[in-house]
């Protein structure tokens, strides 16, 4: 079991180590030499406009939260769909009355506009 | 102890049939804004859901390994609960029709049925805690339901965070017990934690269980949220969470408080009896202060909090029945207090105190059903909020010692509380003024006579309106029970039989 | 030092850090993200304890799903820029409130470590079959409640989201 993990740690060890050293050696070897068109978020093309912070639309809110719902539902079929044979019939059922509770829910927001982009 | 069967199914039957109904009611068109078909539907939903649980009577069952149990206790509670949310329901018919979410209104009162009755069967903490959850997260939007009530929105994120918090809290808890014992059955739990013995940390989980259902119930020093929220709501909502839903909490914290202390019951005891009292006389004290009725029904709900706590205190098997029978009684009578000021505020424009004078002679009928909640809120025979009290304060001199203080501070804060009772009372019936209300100008104006006016008897077409119904109701039963209470309390001692684990 | 107990401290020191950075640092977004860090790390120690569904559940939902609620939560104010220290009323209680927690917290966990704790099940070749066997069969009642449950607390935001998209 732990040796599984081991080849992961050194991947994920070697992964950081690369992209640190990429950045470490660009900076490095870079000239530095900052003016002010360069400083600017978008060197070239149009310049920006008002203020970076504003409110986004609701409508982002509630897909994020429609996909949190469905997040956890899709955990609970994990188990099930890894131990299907085993389970049988009665988790079958169980979980088709899961997810047609769930679906209801899920027409009921489409019904009332909650994904509608107005 | 086994998995479910075909024939287990039945005793589901009430609950299946309140989801099924809550999600119809769900999918009604939005385009007849007055149309009753929501309120017909959740009212035939929950009489089948009674009908259903009526003729479970006398059954006895541990159905899926002991996570549902059905005994008097649970079903005792079921039918509490449905009957509680028909009340409600009925009353709030003219509500719903005046918001623009009126059948969320009702799905979300259904779904909030389905988890207070599975609160009463379930036999383990995930199922306790599912369904406490499935109760708190129904309710948290209904502050919202009335777009037009700025306050709401107030209302509802107290509410919310304040809930979310003591959640948390109490799945601590839980989760210390879970570890503890290493079982979630609460029938396993209490003989496992008898044979390990005192742990501190049992003293830790019961801590965070404490002040989670502490929140839940309102209970001093967790109180601060709920004056706020219970003013802040659309009324017939806090008749609801006030009446209905916070009753829930009472329930899940007798059944895994019970289950728990076993070890350490008298230093529980003391902690629970401290927070009774605390409670009571807080509850009282401010509710003395208060010029809002809602505020003050408020701060009285809380000091009745304070009054089930005691029963909790004293551990006994009559105590508990005492809790149980209180428990109905609060419920019946806050829902009924609420919807009678909701018709007082409709048709006087306001919850003040002055709202009320002289209501006598504007809405005698309705001035006569707050007469007969505020005495029995106050523990005046033979009226069922008297019996609950005095159950509780029997158990207490069966035991004697220091519950002996406990049932003193129960009976002072009665009389304590009848103060406030009273004052609302004297404005409505004793106060010479003849007040009428100006439908046109919607101001009420001092009137020299007490002949009634036109203007007052516009009023009387009101008359009729749900809420005004609901209180009948209410009363109705707070008579009947408190004249003929040998039936509730035998099955509130056989029920509290059932959850007395020892 | 055996490997899982060294995988636990480095975990363990990753998750205080970023929980640190979660109230310390100036900008909302920052303390978002360290955040996710934090569940990212709790996914980790789950790992350690050979409880790779709890792991999976971590990583999904919270590092996922939450994150991205609390990100979009953020997105949705427009008062204060972002910075903390704004956003947050209660500050100027942090010196009792720091007390309380730290008492609170060398409290409970000095009694953890006093406690002997019952091990329910001995780890079992593929833990997803009993997690699976739990779910399916002792616990469905809950299972199906919390179906409910799930769809109550999505017909219970929308209801409120849309209303705030009603009026504007």
């Amino acid at each position: 079991m732990e040796t599984q993990y081991i080849t992961i740690g050194i991947l994920f060890l070697g992964a950081m180590a690369f992209a640190l050293a990429a950045m470490i050696l660009s900076r490095i070897l870079q000239p530095h030499r900052p003016y002010p068109e360069k400083l600017e978020t978008y060197e070239c093309g149009m310049e920006t406009q008002g203020p970076t912070w504003v409110q986004f639309r609701v409508s982002y809110f509630l897909y994020a939260l429609i996909f949190l719902i469905f997040d956890v539902e899709a955990i609970f079929l994990i188990p099930w769909v890894v131990k299907f044979k085993e389970l049988g019939l009665p988790a079958l059922i169980a979980m088709f009355m899961f997810l047609i509770i769930l679906i209801i829910g899920f027409i009921y927001d489409w019904k009332e506009g909650a994904l509608d982009w107005e | 102890m086994e998995t479910l069967t075909l024939q287990d199914l039945q005793f589901f039957l009430p609950e299946v049939i309140l989801i099924t109904f809550a999600f119809v009611v769900l999918f009604i068109s939005n385009k007849n804004k007055s149309s009753l078909l929501p309120f017909h539907l959740a009212m035939g939903a929950l009489l089948g859901a009674l009908i259903f649980t009526i003729t479970q009577l006398g059954s006895e069952a541990i159905l899926n390994f002991g996570t549902v149990e059905i005994n008097t206790f649970s079903l005792l509670l079921k039918i509490v609960f449905i009957i509680f949310s028909i009340i409600t329901v009925w009353g709030s018919k003219d509500f719903a029709i005046s918001i623009s979410f009126g059948k969320e209104y009702y799905g979300l009162i259904l779904f909030a049925t389905v988890g207070l009755t599975m609160l009463g069967s379930a036999g383990d903490l995930i199922t306790l805690f599912i369904a406490f959850e499935l109760t708190s997260i129904s309710t948290y939007a209904l502050p919202l339901i009335d777009r037009s009530n700025e306050r709401g929105r107030e209302a509802a994120l107290k509410y919310f965070l304040n809930g979310a918090f003591a959640t948390g809290l109490v799945l601590f808890g839980l989760s210390l017990v879970y570890g503890l014992t290493g079982t979630v059955l609460l029938k396993e739990i209490v003989p496992i934690i008898a044979e390990i013995g005192y742990e501190p940390m049992i003293v830790v989980a019961l801590a965070f269980l404490v002040a989670g259902f502490g929140y839940k119930m309102a209970i001093v020093p967790f109180h601060l949220w709920a004056p706020d929220v219970y003013e802040g709501s659309p009324t017939p909502v806090t008749s609801f969470l006030a009446g209905v839903t916070k009753k829930g909490a009472f329930v899940v914290s007798l059944k895994i408080l019970l289950a728990t202390l076993i070890v350490i019951k008298i230093q529980v005891s003391i902690l629970l009896g401290t927070l009774a009292i605390l409670t009571m006389t807080v509850g009282n004290v401010v509710a003395l202060m208060q010029k809002n009725t809602k505020r003050m029904l408020a701060y009285s709900s809380i000091a009745h909090a304070g009054n089930i706590l005691v029963g909790l205190a004293i551990i006994t098997e009559l105590s508990v029945a005492g809790s149980i029978l209180h428990i109905i009684a609060h419920g019946l009578m806050t829902i009924g207090i609420f919807f009678g000021i909701l018709y007082v505020s409709k048709i006087r424009g306001g919850y003040d105190l002055g709202d009320f004078i002289g209501l006598r002679w504007v809405a005698p009928w309705t001035a006569f059903g707050l007469l007969i909640i505020l005495l029995s809120l106050a523990g005046v025979p033979p009226f069922i909020g008297f019996w609950g009290k005095m159950v509780i304060v029997v158990s207490a001199f069966e035991l004697g010692n220091w519950y002996m203080f406990l049932a003193l501070a129960l009976v002072l804060n009665s009389a304590l509380s009848l103060v406030y009772y009273a004052r609302v009372i004297r404005v409505m019936y004793m106060d010479n003024k003849g007040v009428e209300f100006n439908m046109a100008t919607k101001q009420n104006t001092v009137i020299e006579t007490r002949e009634i006016t036109a203007a007052t008897k516009e009023i009387g077409k009101l008359r009729t309106s749900s809420y005004n119904i609901a209180l009948y109701v209410c009363v109705l039963l707070i008579t009947v029970t408190g004249l003929f209470p040998e039936q509730l309390v035998a099955i509130s001692r056989e029920a509290a039989r059932f959850i007395i684990p020892w | 030092m055996e490997l899982s107990s060294l995988a636990f401290w480095i975990l363990a020191t990753m998750i205080i850090i970023s929980g640190l950075g979660v109230v310390f640092l100036k900008n909302i977004v920052h303390s978002a993200l360290a955040l996710i860090a934090t569940f990212i790390g709790a996914a980790g120690i789950y790992l350690t304890l050979h409880s790779e569904f709890l792991a999976a559940i971590q990583v999904l939902i919270y590092a996922g799903a939450i994150a991205i609620l609390i990100v979009f939560g953020i997105m949705l104010i427009t008062k204060g820029e972002g910075k903390m220290g704004e956003t947050n009323l209660f500050g100027k209680y942090k010196i009792s409130a720091g007390i309380v927690v730290l008492i609170m917290v060398s409290l409970v966990s000095y009694l953890v470590l006093q406690t002997p704790w019952q091990i329910t099940t001995e780890l079992n070749e593929s833990l997803m079959s009993d997690i699976a066997k739990l779910i399916f069969y002792d616990h469905v009642v809950a299972f199906e409640l919390a179906g409910v449950l799930l769809t109550v607390a999505m017909i219970g935001a929308i209801m409120i989201a849309r209303g705030v998209k009603k009026n504007g």
